[in-house]
């Protein structure tokens, strides 16, 4: 090619490359979402992600029988593969040899982050000093507090969804979790981050006033050799009639407590 | 009286069932009008929700070596009246008041724990780590969780 | 003083700490509440509005009805006032029977299984954790959140249909309305499961609650509910207590895992419900 020809092309790219990297977040900063009367950027509403994969499988992977194929939400490190230290990757795979100690199978808590990206929706509230998130799968509640900013000491207490501090950043809500409980997973296959070293950073952006882009930045030296961060997009139930109802999972299993058998009384 | 607690060395005192804890019916598990206090050495402790666990040694008279389990209140309750997992240290010499199972296993409802030794030295005063009739030993101010840094 | 003089002389000391109304399990546990009142009834005074004008109940409470007892507090049976001693709920025959076999029932109490309490009785179980009740509010909804169990309603104040009769949730379909200053909430597709209190008072699911929450001052609410169940009751009856904002306005509460770590059901003797044998070994 001659060389004029190639400092076009350069040129071209260089401008394409430059608006596509403005135009992934020129949504948000040409967007300002509502206040509440607290002043709070507003998150509140019912919401959920549309994609089903990343429940089964964060990284990319084919689709199975029942599993749908997924590019993966992992965006840094840019190969899309979660960074794990050879203790890390051990413990996924004696995960992935285990299936019944997946926590999701037995109705536990999935903890933070997979909470964010299960197939049930979930309402955000906020007043003053707290931020809920309200799903509908074992009503679990995560309590995202804005009056401290400091956890209880490493090892302390061992909580699934962790124990979460936020504020708000321009129109952001940004969190800062600790106090992880060893035992959680980021997914159906076992792909796991939890443990009193784990700290998770958040940050939902509302891009429109119908979507929410949340990323989680996930830090834990012992199980992974850098710091990475998955995204998903979090869309607003528009149905009118749309409300959080309950999947109490332990209560559907065989000989799970039902209603009483009623005494016979002449 | 069950073979368990006949076998139980160390002082075992009749305490009048001062209260009872009001959740899911303890009583139904646990029996009111069989308060115990056992004495044993701190093996461990399950940090877990909805109850946790002090598992603990107990030297019978005849000089057998039992494991007793006591049920706590879950962590969220233990580190609000100020229990720290750093408190209790294996091989700790513990007083444990509380009420025996109904089943007869080696497991009792807590409703005291004391620490009363540590490496083999009485401590000048028992340190209590759980105590359910004092509700704020420390006087951390209600809905304050002690302890973050 | 004897021991049991000394034990009663704390039960009594607890008792006026945590102010639970006619309750014979009052509990250490109960003093982890925010103060109960006592002495005079609370004055009127201005209470914090919502920018649409109606009463702002956000923040954190304490409802002083007996977690072991609910009929202690019963004011109106069949919309009569009733004294003292004739506070006892009129049970159908079969729930007369039902609430007569508690004891041996006892495997049935849905907190053992690491279910929901229910409405209304989720809204006073602090005491178990010693953490209290948070409400959030906005111009469409009223979130209840407790600690025990993670129980939680979310209560459109839209006054809206209520949901499909097949669907039953541990806590109900709520739905919330404003009459004048107070909230009213009509809870329908309950289960049969819950439990009114520990000492197993029970309703079917067919039980209509109606609660009223009417504020006196900020730190003041009158709490009421009506329970009507024709399977369980033969007149609607309903109780009334005090509601008291919390001393402290950032006081938390902390995720409740449940049956992650829960082996308590398996402890049960039969005599109670369960299938652990009398005598047989620790079943940790």
């Amino acid at each position: 090619m001659a060389r004029g020809a190639r400092l076009r092309a350069a040129a071209f790219a260089l401008v394409a490359a430059s608006s596509c990297a403005m135009l992934s977040f020129a949504d948000a900063e040409d967007f300002s979402p509502a206040r509440n009367r607290f002043g709070q950027p507003d998150f509140e509403g019912i919401w959920q992600v549309l994609d089903p994969a990343p429940h089964y499988d964060i990284e990319p992977h084919g689709a199975s029988y029942g599993v749908p194929a997924g590019l993966g939400i992992v965006i840094d490190p840019a190969d899309g593969r979660i960074p794990y230290t050879a203790e890390g990757l051990a413990k996924r795979d004696a995960n992935r040899a285990n299936p019944s100690a997946d926590p999701f199978a037995r109705c536990y808590k999935p903890g933070v982050p997979h909470l964010m990206y299960l197939p049930f929706p979930f309402q955000i509230v906020q007043s003053r000093n707290l931020v809920t998130i309200n799903s509908e799968y074992v009503h679990n509640t995560r309590f995202i507090y804005l009056h401290r900013d400091d956890h209880f000491g490493e090892g302390e207490i061992d909580l699934w969804n962790g124990d979460s501090v936020g504020r708000f950043e321009g129109d952001s809500l940004v969190t800062d979790v600790f106090n992880f409980h060893p035992d959680v997973w980021l997914d159906r296959s076992g792909n796991h981050a939890g443990g009193p070293t784990l700290r998770v950073n958040e940050r939902f952006t509302l891009i429109d006033a119908d979507t929410i882009r949340y990323e989680a930045t996930l830090n834990d030296p012992e199980n992974f050799t850098q710091p990475w961060t998955i995204r998903v997009y979090l869309y607003r139930h528009k149905d009118p009639r749309k409300q959080i109802l309950e999947y109490e999972c332990q209560a559907y299993a065989e000989n799970s407590l039902g209603p009483p058998e009623l005494p016979e009384v002449r | 009286m069950s073979k368990t607690l006949a076998a139980i060395g160390g002082v075992l005192l009749l305490i009048a069932a001062a209260e009872s804890p009001a959740h899911h019916s303890v009583w139904a598990e646990f029996d009111r009008d069989r308060p115990v206090e056992i004495r044993g050495r701190f093996i461990e402790m399950d940090w877990v929700n909805p109850h946790s666990w002090v598992h603990f040694e107990v030297t019978t008279d005849d000089g057998e070596k039992i494991v007793w389990a006591a049920e706590t209140p879950p962590p969220n309750q233990l580190i609000r009246q100020g229990w720290r997992r750093s408190d209790i240290q294996p091989g700790d010499e513990i007083v444990v008041h509380g009420y025996a199972a109904r089943n007869g296993s080696l497991r009792l409802w807590a409703r005291n724990v004391a620490i009363v030794a540590r490496g083999g030295q009485a401590l000048p005063e028992p340190k209590t780590v759980l105590a359910l009739l004092d509700p704020n030993p420390e006087g951390i101010p209600d809905g304050v969780l002690p302890g973050r840094r | 003083m004897t021991s049991r003089a000394a034990a009663r002389a704390l039960i009594a000391v607890s008792s006026m700490l945590c102010a639970v109304l006619g309750s014979a399990l009052a509990s250490a546990q109960d003093v982890f509440r925010a103060e109960q009142p006592a002495g005079p009834p609370p004055e009127p005074g201005p209470i914090t509005r919502m920018p649409d004008g109606k009463p702002d109940l956000s923040g954190n409470w304490s409802i002083a009805v007996s977690i072991g007892d609910i009929s202690a507090h019963i004011v109106r049976i069949d919309g009569e006032p009733v004294d003292a001693d004739e506070r006892a709920i009129p049970y159908t025959p079969v729930y007369a029977q039902l609430r007569a076999e508690a004891e041996s029932r006892a495997y049935e109490e849905p907190e053992l299984h690491c279910y929901m309490s229910g409405v209304p009785s989720h809204l006073w179980r602090q005491a178990y954790s010693g953490a209290g009740l948070i409400i959030q509010q906005n111009e469409d909804y009223i979130v209840f959140l407790h600690e025990f169990q993670g129980s939680r309603r979310i209560v459109p104040l839209s006054g809206r249909a209520h949901i499909p009769d097949p669907i039953r949730l541990f806590m109900g379909d709520g739905v919330g309305r404003w009459e004048g200053d107070t909230l009213v909430i009509e809870t329908t597709n309950l289960t049969g499961i819950t439990w009114l209190d520990t000492d197993g008072n029970r309703h079917s699911d067919r039980l209509v609650v109606t609660e009223r929450f009417t504020p006196i001052n900020d730190d003041h609410y009158s709490y009421e509910a009506t329970f009507v169940d024709p399977e369980a009751y033969t007149a609607p009856w309903t109780i009334a207590a005090p509601m008291t904002r919390g001393s402290d306005p950032n006081a938390e509460i902390l995720e409740f895992a449940c049956i992650e770590g829960n082996t308590d059901h398996l402890h049960y003797t039969e005599e109670v419900g369960g299938s652990s044998s009398r005598l047989g070994p620790d079943t940790r």
